[in-house]
């Protein structure tokens, strides 16, 4: 037999190359931005201060320490996990849908969260029982739980029919609908809901990294980290699932049990994301294309850590620029990741065309 | 060696499942053995439900009554990954699979052997490669997929469900949308594979005279539910053939493995040369709607006087001789005396 001649991994030896080098620059590149985040800001704070207080250097000013420690830390690593996990979510809903334009919303995960939302901020006043949760939870936390229950309510009907059926198709229409659904009854109780109201709901779906607290990353981390582990550890199936069902089933995969975990985990990232920093758009669909583009690869073994680190660096970049450091204003985080991404890659796809193709 | 038959269908009834008590029920009562090293080809008009029986022997679709055993062994009770070491798929459609390379496209095909991380041994390496080879794609082994042809894209495929290295594989209509020299190939290569490994391979197909040809053996699958299995001579010559694509208009010709359409005849001739040339000149006769007679003694008489690849030159002999050039002008002749 011939020998055709390459490495056990089975990719091509420039690519491993490249790989190697992704390896070590991405995360360098994630560590650059996530340390630039803690520098910049409505002031600047010199690195070796950030530095010196992250270690626990107790002479730097106090407002100093408030800045870094209360708001830029959390907020650089709820940035990070957030957009690590909608890169992740991305991937696996584009690999499932077999379809370039899906995003981590599109069973109509967002839809629920926003329904959710919309009921206690729009209800409020006029239900005793939700301004009763606020004063128990706190404002910030009864979003959170709204978002979350909305979310968790067509996760599980987008669940219940896909242990049911076989075709991903139906899936899709299932979420759709449920999506169209929950905007209806949105924008109905947006029209019946006072100015103040309506401002604090759209205000919400501006997006934002930083209204997260300590105490509120530590239910949003491990959510974080155990579905993306999940949704990692489904990286074979995936890659299985390129193409298509039918040969999946005949390479032997259980069609049914993978595109569970997957949804499962996809949902929980996605939906995390949104119940504590707001529907953020564009990263979900952009990373997973981004990463394809820079590994060319469409192996999920590859893919899954590249979304994860360019998922993080493009959320803590648009963040930064959201911002506007120096200033004392600061623009819609959602805003900023579609105005200055889509033109991106608009100009990436369109020198490359093939990559419309790939689909997943 | 009838019990050693690798597939074996047993009271096999295909179909589908509508309601508590309403099956639409394709084909049922099939039993038939397939002993490895063959290339079959399953053959049907359209709806007769080759679809249908391809669905239930890859498990996709449960069969409605009945069995189809592997090695002796029923194949529901393999679990997905030990089925897929024993059976592979290839599929009509293109799979959009972007810049993928061939090669790690076929070493797809080694899931069912990989573990969680589906990291390939040296094993799977060299099964992967053996695979890219034994299709002839060793110079394209590192070309994105969607570069590829039509043809060299299902010969991928192909690969890709020999690197499952299958007792036996199944491809469904993987040949439709090739050109015919690429469908020669095609056949040839499925032939020798099925042969090499002592495999078995079935083709799903529409292309009635290129599996005839190619073909170990047939499956005639009629829109009565019927399944024939046998060496594509024989079906022909016991009839089984035609009988399976009888139709309204169409009739199968025996003597020459095609069919034809039947049409009024517009009277006898009888023709008189050789090789290429009698053949093709029969062609246009008979699409013309001309009958030609074997013994001779026609009205019409046309003698072929050719050497071979310098073009056609005739004479009518009979009630008004001429002569020409060319099958064209033989057709307007012909007319012209036939008005």
């Amino acid at each position: 037999m011939n020998k055709i001649g390459l490495l056990p991994t089975g990719g091509h030896p420039c690519l491993h190359r490249l790989w190697g080098l992704a390896w070590v620059l991405l995360p360098i590149l994630v560590l650059c931005i996530f340390a630039l985040e803690l520098c910049l800001g409505s002031i600047f704070i010199p690195p070796a201060k950030v530095f010196s207080i992250l270690l626990g250097d107790a002479q730097a000013p106090e407002s100093w320490r408030n800045i870094i420690l209360l708001f830029r830390l959390p907020r650089a690593i709820t940035a990070t996990l957030a957009g690590a996990a909608l890169g992740m979510a991305g991937l696996q809903m584009q690999t499932i849908f077999r379809n370039p334009l899906a995003d981590p919303f599109v069973l109509g995960i967002n839809s629920g969260a926003s329904l959710g939302v919309a009921l206690v901020v729009m209800s409020a006043g006029a239900v005793g029982w939700t301004a009763s949760v606020a004063q128990v939870a706190g404002a910030g936390f009864s979003l959170i739980i709204a978002s979350s229950l909305g979310s968790m309510a067509v996760m599980g009907l987008v669940l219940m029919v896909a242990r049911r059926v076989e075709s991903s198709l139906t899936l899709l229409i299932v979420g759709i609908m449920a999506g169209y659904l929950a905007s209806s009854l949105v924008t109905i109780l947006m029209h019946f809901s006072q100015e103040q109201q309506l401002q604090r709901y759209i205000g919400w779906t501006f997006g934002s990294f930083g209204g997260v607290t300590w105490s509120q990353l530590r239910i949003f981390a491990p959510a974080i980290l155990l579905a993306g582990m999940l949704a990692w550890s489904q990286a074979k199936a995936m890659n299985a699932l390129l193409l298509g069902e039918g040969y999946a089933r005949s390479m032997g995969l259980e069609v049914r049990r993978s595109r569970f975990l997957l949804i499962v985990s996809a949902s929980v990232l996605a939906g995390s994301v949104t119940a504590y920093c707001g529907p953020i758009g564009f990263l979900g669909i952009a990373v997973p294309h981004l990463a394809r583009m820079l590994m060319r690869t469409t192996d999920h073994h590859v893919l899954a850590p590249t979304v994860l680190l360019m998922g993080a660096g493009l959320a803590l970049t648009a963040d930064l620029i959201a911002q506007a450091p120096g200033t004392s204003t600061a623009l819609p985080l959602n805003a900023i990741t579609s105005l200055l991404g889509a033109p991106f890659v608009l100009g990436v796809v369109l020198r490359r065309r093939q990559v419309l193709e790939a689909g997943a | 060696m009838k019990s050693s038959a690798l597939l074996e269908l047993r009271k096999l009834s295909i179909g589908y499942r509508m309601g508590a008590h309403r099956d639409r029920v394709v084909a049922s009562d099939l039993n038939l053995g397939l002993h490895a090293g063959s290339f079959v080809c399953l053959l049907g008009p359209n709806g007769a439900g080759k679809s249908t029986l391809i669905r239930t022997l890859t498990g996709l679709q449960p069969p409605l009554e009945g069995e189809v055993l592997l090695d002796g062994t029923p194949m529901a009770s393999f679990k997905p990954r030990d089925l897929a070491q024993r059976m592979s798929l290839v599929l009509t459609q293109r799979v959009p699979v972007g810049n993928m390379p061939v090669w790690s496209m076929v070493a797809m095909g080694r899931h069912p052997y990989t573990g969680w991380s589906g990291r390939l041994g040296t094993e799977d390496v060299s099964a992967v490669e053996e695979s890219i080879v034994s299709v002839g794609l060793e110079a394209l082994a590192f070309r994105p997929v969607c570069e590829l042809s039509d043809g060299e894209r299902q010969k991928a495929m192909i690969a890709r469900a020999l690197a499952q290295d299958p007792k036996i594989m199944i491809l469904d209509e993987a040949t439709a949308f090739l050109d015919l020299p690429r469908r020669v190939e095609l056949m040839d290569l499925l032939r020798n594979l099925a042969r090499q490994k002592q495999r078995i391979i079935l083709l799903s197909s529409h292309d009635l005279e290129l599996s005839l040809r190619s073909a170990d053996r047939l499956w005639l699958l009629s829109p009565s539910g019927q399944l024939r299995d046998g060496v594509p001579e024989d079906l022909v010559l016991d009839g089984g053939f035609a009988e399976t694509f009888q139709s309204c208009g169409l009739s199968f010709d025996p003597q020459r493995g095609a069919f034809h359409l039947d049409r009024p005849s517009r009277g006898q001739v009888s023709l008189e040369g050789e090789g290429v040339a009698n053949q093709w000149t029969r062609r246009a006769l008979e699409r013309a709607g001309f009958e030609i007679s074997e013994q001779g003694g026609a009205a019409l008489h046309i003698r072929l006087l050719t050497a071979e690849g310098e073009g056609l030159n005739w004479e009518i002999a009979g009630s008004r001789s001429c002569s020409g050039d060319g099958v064209e002008e033989l057709l307007n002749t012909l007319e012209a005396v036939h008005e």
